[in-house]
């Protein structure tokens, strides 16, 4: 006991050292939990939510006409082992008193259940009764309408002004997709639930469905069900049946890069406070040299000094890693719900709190102690008369087998195609650092000199003093520096990428989703103010067999005389019009990354799920498109329509003339086609869409890498916590010779600053590096960015790391200004 | 040039007071060379410190030069001392980083000498010190007795009218202790530079015109050069 009590008593010899290293292993080990915590849950509850949101039920029916009959639905519904839901969607106006609202902003989907309380729409219900034959809204809208449980709600239909009951609000969801404001509602129509009779009875479809889902009672018995429904659809004409398959691949493609870049800046954290650590040990066991000497001439072994520190060192981990679990449970917690909200992702899923604890725990412990391990080295070798001889005021040796090594390392960076790359590029620079710092000192000797005259002369002159310590904290900044510099980069040349191809692949300035388009309607549209153009196009989701596998993939029916105009996607060589003109019925065209999902060669079939049963479709080229953000393929519509029995188109492509703009144009085609419009999407949207999804991951992995320059700032204080204290008769003697107080300041702040320059400048040379270097390879959404900086970003970001650097020498150049002037007259 | 009246210095220690100087008085005159002595722990230092101005005597009043230290602020202290004060401390105390020359001119920087000016300034005082042609050396290059006199060319850089030394030849073996109290003795005579300096060493005390005895925080006796002994008369002298 008396070992911990010993190594307890030389820790609070210096408590704000002591303080500095534990807070620095608990950022770490805190990073390192939230991080790996945040990411294991979202994992696992990802694809859970979507199946729970895409696919709560199994199956659904519908028709080749826009509606069927009822009966189909009755005949099911005696069925033992499966659940079968009849639905009918209707298009409306809500009826609202608030004040400059346009007829766009009132869209309303009105969709009827056959049953509202089953597993197939699975509401939560916050308020009221699903049984109670009123509408059900979710809590969102009922929040931007102003409506509660009771209240009666208006709907202007073709058939008249209709009022309804209130009688559910439900937790957001899905299936009652809606804004969240008004504003919103330019963008996307609103969406209420009511009973099937009700929808029937207002729009005049007595007797008619659109579509029946159907969720088997038990997942073995799938095969069965399906079975048994493909039987039923074939005994009535114009029904077809198609499995709901949900693809992981097209709703969250970039997460894995997403996930990775989250791990790589959470292991920066713990990388960062193993730095400290070492910094702050190797300082100690210097400082405490003579203490080493003396214990060795009394007879201690160099074995039971290192046990002496290591005992310190132990003690140190053990609190900081307690303290950083604690803290990275709430950060994990955070993460958590970011994570979450960019990626629209509700879930109540616990915490995978697993492997995030043990890794960052064990981490805590060992990174300390191997941290620790070379300063415990210096321990043992503490000689007892190189102590008592004068001390001579050299400058530091640096390591030249660790320069080259570090050549070495950036260089074999330059090979690895992959972001993991950043950590041989990381240890590279840090092995290469001091000589970047002597290189770049010769700059700050110039600028300070010339700037700040005296103190500034002194500050760069004590860099240099103490290279190596005040290069290790430089690197520290500068990493964490590099890492803000390429996710920025990173991040702003994915959104303009992202809106160059979206533009570039849209087809048109909007498209229009109809609930169905009759004979007249493409020139109605083609006469609407503020058209230039206009074609229509077929779109539907296609059962793709592979490997047993289940996938659904959009298919376009693409017009060969239309295609030129409104570009779907981008093509290498040739015209648009031929390559579709030249495609066979059973020919299919998939874009990179339908391609890259499926993984096959050109010239190969894929299997699809025609009104025949399965047929294979030989895959003839690949485009590159951003429609929908990509995952699609493109078939020549006649073809399209043959196979896959589609009879009605539903899309309209509209190119806007120049005089109009995208919102007017929009309220212009609403004006003349109302409630039959079902959304109306514009390459700005989905520009907007994406973006702020990019944003929000990368403003994650920022939060991260800040904390970690935060980290950093603490390293800056404690080096020059640690530079005065070295230096206190030093600083004594210049204050009694006339040295102000003021100045003494300024050649503190300088040296801090000297230390946030040279890592702000090397950390965004070492960030255009990173950039260049993952520029090559980087995809995210099969989009590879180009090389480019912003000097908008890079001046931010230099400017915070100023800015950081100041703060941390603030302590410090306070504490030097109140040195005792007698300290100047005191000798051992 | 140095009057100090009435002058106590006591420290705060957690075990409590500590008297360090009591009611202590003493006279300089222009151009004398006095010697502190007395055995360790007496509060020679801490007198000296009271004259530099590096610390406030607790209680009475200490005027140098005509001014009356203890009611300077801060800022005024630091430039009074940096103007009218040159300090020598036992252990040269001269900045391992820099050159002889720019240790020399460390005050004239810090008064944001013109480049050229310092450097002639250094030039002349490293000739008076007899060091000419090291101004580029670095401290560890040099003997003690070099740094010693180096810290001294420091001392004299803003032309002070009063050197306080604590020890200066503490550290050096007897030729270069003679050779730091000869250049101080000329200075003080041919400069007319009023000189404290505290030692331990009896024949070092002797360049002196005057010798001081503290014992205890009490400054007991006096020595004139010659022999003469005046108990009194650092009473008499306020
Ligand atoms: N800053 C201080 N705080 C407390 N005690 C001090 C301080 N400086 C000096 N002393 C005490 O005052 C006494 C006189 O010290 P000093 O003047 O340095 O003696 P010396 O005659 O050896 O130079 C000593 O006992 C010393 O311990
Ligand atoms: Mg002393």
């Amino acid at each position: 006991m008396k070992k911990w009590q010993i190594a307890w008593r030389n820790l609070m010899r210096r408590k704000m050292r002591t303080f500095l290293t534990i807070l620095s292993i608990m950022i770490g080990v805190a990073s390192t939990f939230g991080v790996l915590a945040a990411v294991d849950t979202a994992e696992e509850a990802f694809p859970l939510y979507l199946k729970e949101a895409f696919s709560k039920a199994d199956f659904t029916i519908a028709g080749t006409d826009t509606y069927f009959s009822e009966d189909v639905h009755r005949q099911m519904s005696e069925s033992q082992n499966y659940l079968s839901v009849a639905i009918l969607k209707e298009n409306a106006e809500f009826v609202t008193e608030e004040k400059g609202i346009s007829a766009i902003q009132k869209r309303v989907v009105i969709t009827g259940y056959s049953q509202l309380d089953t597993s197939v729409t699975g509401f939560k219900v916050m308020k009221g009764d699903l049984k109670a034959d009123g509408a059900v809204i979710t809590d969102r809208t009922a929040k931007v309408w102003g409506t509660d449980l009771g209240d009666r709600i208006t709907f202007d239909t073709d058939l008249g002004v209709k009022e309804i009951e209130v009688t559910a609000i439900v937790r957001y969801t899905k299936e009652l997709m809606g804004p969240s404001s008004w504003n919103m509602a330019k963008y996307h129509h609103w969406a209420v639930a009511f009973p099937l009779p009700v929808v029937q009875e207002w729009f005049g479809q007595q007797g008619n469905i659109q579509g029946i889902q159907v969720k088997a009672d038990n997942p073995t018995q799938l095969d069965d069900v399906e079975h048994e429904l493909a039987h039923l659809v074939k005994s009535h004409t114009g029904l077809y049946m198609q499995p709901i398959v949900v693809n992981f691949d097209s709703v969250f493609k970039d997460l894995n890069t997403f996930f990775l870049a989250l791990y790589i800046a959470g292991f920066l954290g713990i990388a960062l406070s193993a730095f400290i650590i070492f910094n702050s040990l190797y300082v100690s066991v210097k400082e405490r040299r003579n203490e080493f000497a003396v214990l060795k001439t009394i007879g201690y072994t160099p074995g039971q000094l290192q046990g002496m520190v290591l005992t310190e060192v132990i003690l140190v981990a053990i609190i900081g890693t307690v303290g950083g679990l604690i803290a990275g449970f709430g950060l994990a917690l955070g993460l958590k719900q970011l994570i979450f909200m960019v990626y629209g992702v509700q879930s109540s899923s616990s915490m995978e709190l697993g492997t995030g604890f043990m890794v960052s725990a064990a981490a805590g412990l060992v990174v300390p102690t191997l941290a620790a391990w070379y300063p415990i080295q210096q321990v043992g070798k503490v000689s007892v008369i190189e102590v008592l001889k004068e001390n001579k005021a050299g400058a530091q040796g640096t390591n030249k087998w660790f320069g080259l090594l570090g050549v070495l390392l950036i260089f074999s960076s330059f090979f690895i195609k992959h972001l993991l790359l950043v950590l041989p590029l990381m240890i590279g620079i840090v092995l290469l650092f001091p000589y970047l710092f002597k290189l770049f000192s010769l700059l700050l000797k110039g600028f300070y000199s010339l700037v700040f005259k005296f103190s500034g002369e002194l500050a760069v002159r004590n860099l240099n003093r103490n290279i190596s310590r005040t290069s290790i904290t430089s690197v520290i900044l500068s990493l964490g520096i590099a890492m803000i510099v390429l996710m920025s980069s990173l991040n702003s040349a994915l959104l303009q990428s992202y809106e160059r191809e979206i533009h570039k692949s849209y087809g048109g300035n909007l498209d229009i989703m109809f609930h169905h388009i009759e004979k007249e309607d493409l020139e109605m549209i083609k006469n609407t103010e503020g058209v230039a153009d206009a074609t229509t196009y077929s779109l539907q989701g296609i059962i793709w067999n592979m490997e047993g596998e289940k996938r659904l993939l959009p298919i376009f029916g693409v017009g060969a005389e239309w295609i030129d105009r409104f570009q779907l996607f981008t093509v290498s060589s040739g015209s648009h019009s031929e390559l579709i003109k030249n495609l066979k019925s059973d020919e299919i065209i998939l874009d990179e990354t339908s391609f890259e999902v499926w993984g096959g060669k050109m010239g190969d079939t894929i299997s699809l799920d025609t009104l025949e049963g399965e047929k294979s479709f030989k895959v003839v080229d690949v485009v590159y498109t951003m429609k929908n953000s990509g995952y699609s393929a493109f078939m020549n519509e006649d073809h399209f329509k043959e196979n896959f029995g589609v009879k009605f188109e539903r899309n309209a492509l509209v190119i806007i003339d120049e005089q109009t703009s995208p919102l007017q144009l929009r309220e212009n085609i609403y004006d003349r086609f109302g409630e039959r419009i079902e959304e109306m999407w514009g390459p700005e949207d989905w520009a907007s869409m994406v973006g702020s999804t990019i944003t929000g991951a990368f403003s994650i992995v920022n939060v991260l890498v800040i904390l970690g320059i935060i980290v950093s700032g603490i390293g800056i204080t404690n080096t020059l916590m640690i530079n005065i204290l070295e230096r206190v008769r030093e600083i004594a003697m210049m204050r009694a010779v006339g040295v102000t107080r003021g100045q003494i300041i300024r050649m503190i702040v300088l040296e801090g600053l000297g230390i946030g320059l040279s890592a702000t400048t090397i950390g965004i040379l070492f960030g255009i590096l990173l950039i260049f270097l993952t520029s090559s390879f980087v995809e995210v959404n099969s989009l590879t960015f180009e090389f480019g900086v912003s000097p908008i970003i890079l001046a931010i970001i230099f400017l915070f790391g100023i800015l950081i650097s100041l703060i941390s020498s603030f302590t410090p150049s306070r504490r030097a200004a109140k040195t005792k002037l007698n300290e100047a007259l005191r000798y051992e | 040039m140095i009057t100090v009246s009435n002058v106590s210095k006591v420290y705060s220690l957690e075990s409590g007071d500590f008297h360090a100087l009591q009611d202590n008085h003493l006279h300089v005159r222009k151009g004398e060379f006095i010697a502190i002595m007395g055995p360790s722990g007496s509060g020679k230092s801490t007198l000296l410190q009271l004259l530099g101005g590096l610390d406030l005597p607790t209680t009475g009043q200490i005027v140098v030069d005509g001014v009356e230290i203890n009611t300077l602020n801060e800022k005024e202290r630091t430039l009074f001392r940096r103007t009218k004060i040159g300090f020598v401390f036992q252990n040269y105390q001269l900045l391992p980083m820099m050159t002889v020359e720019e240790n020399i001119a460390l005050s004239l920087n810090a008064n944001n000498a013109p480049k050229a000016k310092s450097k002639s300034v250094v030039k002349q005082l490293l000739s008076d010190v007899n060091l000419q042609g090291k101004e580029l050396a670095f401290p560890s290059q040099l003997s003690g007795g070099q740094q010693q006199r180096v810290a001294i060319a420091r001392a004299l850089a803003m032309k002070p009218g009063l050197i306080l030394a604590d020890e200066p030849t503490g550290n050096l073996d007897q030729k270069n202790g003679e050779d730091i109290l000869r250049l101080l003795s000329k200075l003080c005579k041919e400069e007319q530079i009023t000189v404290v300096m505290v030692t331990h060493d009896r024949q070092a005390a002797l360049v002196a015109d005057r010798i001081i005895h503290v014992r205890d925080g009490f400054i007991v006796e006096e020595t004139h050069k010659g022999g003469y002994r005046n108990e009194e008369m650092a009473d008499s002298l306020a």
